[in-house]
């Protein structure tokens, strides 16, 4: 029968195409598999160790699952990747190498002495602050009181006990300062009072009570004060004043005290200040130090080099009387005494608290001779340790000098900055003169005066902030603007602490003079010389200086496993450097294969090209975009060459196109009318049809199949995918989009990609943002909201079209994103 | 060809007999991946019979359940045959378009479980009053006769196909696929008397230098260190009807993971394992063909079923303890001597 | 020692909930209502207070946020358990960080939700 092998060679066709469809969509499956574990991973490793059993189970699983794709890539594209294999295994072995170097955590105790003990605490365990005071206490033994921390190990049981550790995390996740501000607050307020309203563990209370008797041997009844001392706290970040402290506390009271300063962790400043620093929960377990109060005279800071270049051989000892816990705080202003920092230090200069050098008004309170004591004590304290220092004092009734903290000062303006520092100017004089550098070096930008109605979310990137105090609740702005000029302030208060951690360009005691500086458009600041011009004055500054908050702002994480797992280096398929060679991570090599795999799909290069173009169909539609559509499983009209949206039987096809092809969309149906008249072929050209200028990558394709979609577009120079699966059914849905590129420059790009973000956040994605790069999923919902997220999509990709173009400045992001929540289309046309 | 015998500390007498193969020799590769390949069959396996497990515990109606979950069963388990399915074609390619229209059929029986209205209510149901009437759970129950009723003709119910497909595809690779291997190992099996076991180093991290200087490398599988810590070294066999017989073995060793499978012409025994110390994901899974008595070789709790095919037995879903335990006793059953 | 009886109030338009749960959560002697119909529910509560309210997530006439909220503003002591129809974390952070006491995914085992509930009633205690 002549038929039957004809017969036999469809059949044996179909199963071909079959099983290459049913190969893609293993891959695309296990593609996303992985993007979930990938993401579960980079949550995972904010909270749990590195070398934790279930990030090494993790890990595992996503290279095998990893290991599987490549094979099925592989059968899609005839061996043609088989190099991916030593890369794969190589990245399993460097992890393993990576987990056996972890170390396991033993049992720790929940309390310590800070003084007296014979080994080294764990930095990890008690804290920045309790081991800057144990080692202080090494060398000034009789000077810094005695005193307990209440370790990490203690925090962790208590949230553990409390079933705090999770619900914590779901508050702190995608949590973002700047654009929401009631939503943060609301999320920080319920963290503290789940930790205020938590129980304690009996084995803490116990601890508690034990070592406050030990130390009341000494110090009996006395009242005491808790401090935070979180780890990383006086070490390479300062998170100077973001945590709380409680002083005067009756013995009775410690454990109410203790929940109070542990709750104190998630205030408002400390948890923006550690979103903006990017440091990771995991990284700042909270241990509480426990000391008996001092009854001071005189309490202060000391800085072992004055700041300002020019006078380096001087210390500046501020000082207020009585607890110097408002001043360090910036709410109260202290008396400054400048020392010779020679063989036998000298008092040269007192500038009182009112900053009136005419001023009657004595600083009586304190002898000379006692701070000519503390400067001694801070010399010596800067050789011992081999840096510069701040240390906190305070004397007593009894004239004793205790310390009570000390931490490295940073001093050292960045690279960018020292560059051309002592260039001279134009020969204009400054606008304004005088004050006290906290941190050298020039900027410029848009003067901004901060009152207490300003909402600091809004503060623009890269402005020239005015305030009248420098105040703590300031430091969530420190990381976007390119200077800071204070009238008030205090050279050791926590925000200039801060200010210098963040080298922004700063000046305090600037006085009153400052207003006239209202209604200045841009202004010029050069904090070493402590001048202030209006206007621009050096070209390039604004650059570099915006160039300085960018990438402090870039959310680059690090780790271990980082760099192998999570980072993604791969982000161009149009790159030469698109290769299996140049997979440097997990996530490269998921990218890679993505591309490769859809690509594939279509057969470029391919010697079965003809076969597959056979069964691509053109999809016919009024509107200004073209795409072939490839059908897996006869849901679009098997025979036809031509379909219209209305006849593709693919859920997530059609939900999608409900978006595109909504009413309210802006398409600028204009330009049909328009051209009308024109040549088919340039008409094809301007709407990028198929003889467009283009390159095979950037041809609009979608795969469909009854509950697929696949829909790789290039429209206005950016790049988007959507990958989607729908059906009846939740625990397998999934809708995944990429977005990339544009037109416009680099910011404007950005914004758009921030305008996504903020979008897809709202409409209940996940979503991650990498430069103009966003990601975007959501996973294992109904079918219902499924199809609404591919609507929406719909809508976005209509809408965001050339919004590269139109948003012009950060606050325009937000406004954006709410005319597209509200509905109101019309804005995007 | 590089072998090289590695050493541990407690087996050293097994390990004597070690050929360890490294990832570079050609063949040994593809080998490793067609290996995870299958594991990931028997991932899916378990996964169905997971979904099924859940259903059955579901359904005796102690649970808050809604229309909802049940239509999320019928599509996973439909998800889920299908990854197994694929997974079987990736390995078996002439078995694809066959395994292909059966999976179709089960796939259009959930299509019409989906949309179905009002569910069959059986008489049995109505008379069982602990059985609930809520449409929900007659959905359900119908749902769960698709996956595992009273099969009428072989291969009816979702979890039949699933067994059928694993045992052809594991016959098949063991036996009919595996030339390359076969021959790789044919050149190089010991002349020593008594056992021969091969080590292929799955990631690479099943053997690992030895803290102790005289012994260079140690076994760093936690199944394969657990099966031989009572296992007499000098011969492993399943049992065979010729006790003189010497029986050559592949270990493929992860860390976790072990697939053991013998390699005679005239007998087929394959166990797989995964000991992690994580509950949910640890279990053995052990094929054996009907010539073998198992009953001498397995611990209590197993589960066992014999077929046509051959005989499956698996233990799965408990302590961790108790896998390790099973493993030791499994071990120490198959050396001759204790027998 | 006698414990204290809870008053539990149980909101969900599924009538297949209310129905099971409510017997199995009598069974530890507490006191227990179901709604189909949360303004019902909230007609009920502005009566007596409740100790502890499970309210389903999605419902068609006013859903479970909405409940957690107004209920809290009646009641700011009552612990409010939201049930979710599948494990979302986005519903799941909003209804936390409005004062959720917890949540629980549907299908779920009656004992499971009386775990979440002896906890609520601790923290009442305490």
């Amino acid at each position: 029968m002549p038929f039957a092998s004809e017969n036999t060679a469809m059949r044996e066709m179909d199963y071909h195409f079959r099983f290459r469809y049913e190969t893609l969509r293993s891959l695309l499956n296990k593609n996303g598999g992985a993007l979930q574990i990938l993401s579960d991973l980079e949550a995972d490793l904010n909270h749990i160790h590195y070398y934790d059993e279930r990030i090494k189970r993790s890990i595992r699983r996503l290279i095998t699952e990893i290991l599987l794709m490549a094979q099925e890539l592989n059968l899609l594209t005839k061996n043609r990747h088989t190099d991916l294999y030593e890369t794969i295994f190589a990245l399993r072995d460097r992890t393993d190498m990576i987990f056996k170097e972890g170390l396991s955590a033993a049992d720790q105790p929940m309390a310590l002495m800070i003084s007296g003990i014979e080994k080294k605490p764990d930095p990890a365990l008690i804290g920045g602050k309790a081991f800057g005071l144990y080692t202080l206490s090494k060398f000034f033994s009789d000077l810094v009181p005695p005193g307990f921390v209440m370790t990490t190990a203690a925090y962790n049981l208590l949230l553990e006990k409390n079933n705090l550790s999770d619900r914590i995390r779901i508050l702190l996740t995608n949590l973002d300062v700047t654009t929401d501000r009631d939503q943060f607050k609301s999320r920080t307020q319920t963290i503290r009072r789940w930790i205020r309203e938590a129980i304690v563990p009996e084995e803490i209370e116990k601890a508690i009570r034990e070592y406050a008797e030990k130390i009341s041997k000494t110090f009996p009844d006395t009242l005491w004060a808790l401090r935070s001392s979180a780890v990383l706290e006086d070490g390479a970040h300062s998170f100077a004043g973001q945590f709380d402290t409680e002083l005067q506390i009756h013995s009775e009271n410690l454990v109410s005290a203790y929940k109070q300063v542990l709750a104190g962790k998630f205030n408002d400043r400390a948890v923006s200040y550690k979103i903006h620093k990017n440091i990771r929960e995991i990284d700042t377990p909270m241990a509480v130090l426990f000391m008996p109060m001092i009854d001071p005279v005189a309490a202060g800071v000391i800085y072992t080099s004055e700041l300002n270049a020019t006078e380096s051989d001087t210390m500046a000892i501020n000082s207020v009387p009585g607890l110097a816990n408002r001043m360090v705080k910036g709410e109260e202003p202290g008396d400054t005494f400048l020392v010779s920092k020679k063989t036998l230090p000298k008092l040269i200069k007192t500038i009182p608290a009112s900053r009136d050098d005419s001023s009657t008004t004595k600083a009586d309170y304190i002898k000379p001779e006692k701070l000519l004591e503390i400067a001694e004590l801070a010399i010596d304290a800067e050789k011992k340790f081999g840096f510069s220092m701040d240390i906190e004092w305070a004397v007593d009734k009894n004239e004793k000098v205790h310390l009570l903290q000390a931490r490295r000062l940073n001093i050292t303006p960045s690279e960018n900055e020292t560059e051309g520092l002592f260039k001279r100017g134009k020969d204009t004089l400054p606008t304004l003169e005088g004050g006290t550098t906290i941190f050298p070096g020039r900027a410029e930008g848009p003067v901004i005066f901060l009152t207490p109605e300003t909402d600091l979310s809004e503060v623009p990137d890269g402005a020239v902030v005015v305030a009248q105090q420098p105040k703590t609740e300031y430091a969530p702005i420190l990381p976007k603007i390119a200077a800071f000029l204070v009238m008030e302030g205090n050279p050791v208060g926590h925000l200039a602490t801060l200010v210098r951690e963040f080298a922004v360009p700063c000046i305090f005691g600037l006085g009153k003079n400052l207003k006239i500086l209202a209604g200045k458009n841009i202004i010029s600041v050069n904090a070493t010389k402590r001048a202030v011009y209006t206007g621009i004055r050096w070209p390039g500054i604004r650059e570099s200086v915006l160039a300085r908050i960018a990438s402090k702002n870039r959310h680059e994480k690090t780790g271990p496993l980082y760099d192998l797992i999570l980072k993604l280096n791969l982000t161009d398929p149009d790159a030469p450097s698109f290769k299996a060679k140049s997979c440097k991570s997990a996530h490269d090599v998921l990218r890679f294969m993505h591309e490769m795999s859809v690509r594939s799909m279509f057969g470029f290069g391919d010697a079965q090209k003809r076969g597959w173009k056979k069964k691509s169909k053109t999809l016919k539609t009024g509107l200004p975009i073209k795409f072939q559509l490839i059908d897996l499983d006869k849901s679009a009209m098997p025979g036809a060459h031509a379909v219209k949206p209305d006849d593709v039987a693919s859920l997530p096809f059609k939900a999608l196109w409900r978006g595109i092809s909504d009413k309210s969309m802006p398409w600028p149906d204009r330009w049909a009318r328009q051209m009308a008249g024109m040549p088919a072929d340039f008409r094809e050209t301007i709407l990028g049809g198929k003889r467009g200028p283009r390159r095979a990558s950037d041809t609009n394709y979608a795969i469909v199949a009854a509950d697929y979609l696949n829909l790789n577009a290039r429209l206005a120079y950016h790049y988007t995918m959507v990958d989607a699966m729908v059906g009846p059914g939740t625990e397998n849905n999934y809708v995944h989009f990429r977005f990339r590129g544009g037109g416009a420059s680099d910011e404007n790009r950005d914004r758009r990609a921030r305008f996504l973000e903020s979008v897809l956040r709202q409409s209940g994605f996940g979503v991650d943002r990498r430069g103009d790069l966003v990601t975007a999923w959501r996973r294992r919902y109904p079918q219902n909201d499924s199809e609404n997220s591919l609507e929406i999509l719909g809508k976005l990709m209509v809408c965001a079209r050339e919004l590269d173009a139109v948003l012009k400045n950060d606050m325009d992001v937000k406004r954006y994103a709410d005319y597209f929540l509200k509905g109101e289309y019309d804005i995007f046309s | 060809m590089h072998c090289r015998a590695v050493y541990g500390e407690m087996i050293m007498r097994i390990l004597e007999k070690f050929k360890k193969i490294t990832h570079k020799e050609p063949g040994i590769r593809d080998f490793c991946i067609q290996t995870i390949r299958f594991r990931k069959l028997l991932e899916n396996a378990r996964g169905l019979l997971a979904l099924l497990a859940d259903g059955n515990e579901k359904v005796l109606g102690e649970y808050i359940l809604d229309r909802h979950y049940v239509t999320s069963l019928i599509d996973s388990s439909v998800e889920r045959l299908g990854m197994m399915i694929y997974d079987a074609c990736v390995l078996v390619p002439e078995f694809g378009e066959t395994l292909y229209t059966q999976y179709d059929r089960h796939k259009r029986r959930a299509g019409e479980l989906i949309s179905q209205n009002s569910p069959s209510a059986t008489k049995d149901m109505e008379a069982n009053t602990n059985i609930s009437s809520d449409p929900e759970y007659r959905l359900l129950s119908d749902v769960l006769t698709w996956l595992n009723g009273e099969p009428s003709d072989p291969g009816s119910t979702v979890i039949d196909f699933m067994k059928q497909t694993f045992v052809r595809v594991l016959k098949h690779i063991d036996t009919g696929n595996n030339s390359t291997i076969e021959l790789l190992l044919s050149n190089n099996v010991s002349k020593a008397p008594g056992s021969n076991m091969f080590l292929l180093d799955l990631w690479e991290d099943a053997v690992v230098p030895s803290v102790k200087p005289h012994s260079p490398y140690a076994i760093n599988c936690i199944p394969l260190k657990l099966l031989l810590m009572d296992a007499d070294g000098d011969n492993l066999s399943p049992l065979l009807d010729d006790k003189n017989k010497t029986a050559t073995w592949v270990a493929t060793a992860s860390e976790y993971q072990l697939s053991l499978k013998i390699l005679e012409p005239d007998c087929s025994f394959h166990l797989e394992a995964t000991v992690s110390r994580h509950e949910p994901s640890d279990f053995i899974f052990i094929f054996a063909d009907t010539t073998i008595n198992t009953e001498n070789i397995l611990p209590q709790g197993f589960h066992t079923e014999i077929t046509n095919y051959g005989q499956l037995a698996w233990k799965l879903d408990t302590a961790s303890k108790d896998i390790e335990d099973s493993l030791i006793s499994i071990g120490r059953n198959l050396s001759p001597k204790t027998v | 020692m006698e414990e204290q009886k809870l008053k539990i109030m149980v909101i969900d338009d599924e009538n297949i909930v209310g129905k099971r749960l409510k017997p199995a959560l009598e069974k530890t002697g507490d006191i227990v209502e179901t709604f189909e119909e949360g303004e019902k529910a909230l007609a009920r509560f502005d009566k007596e207070p409740f100790d502890i309210v499970v309210t389903d997530i999605r419902m068609e006439k006013i859903n479970g946020i909405e409940i957690l909220e107004r209920i809290l503003a009646k009641s700011s002591r009552t612990k409010v358990i939201i049930i979710t129809g599948y494990a979302t974390v986005e519903v799941a952070r909003e209804a936390l960080s409005k004062g959720a006491f917890d949540f629980i995914a549907k299908p779920f085992k009656p004992d499971d939700l009386r775990a979440i509930i002896a906890r609520a009633s601790k923290e009442l205690k305490s």
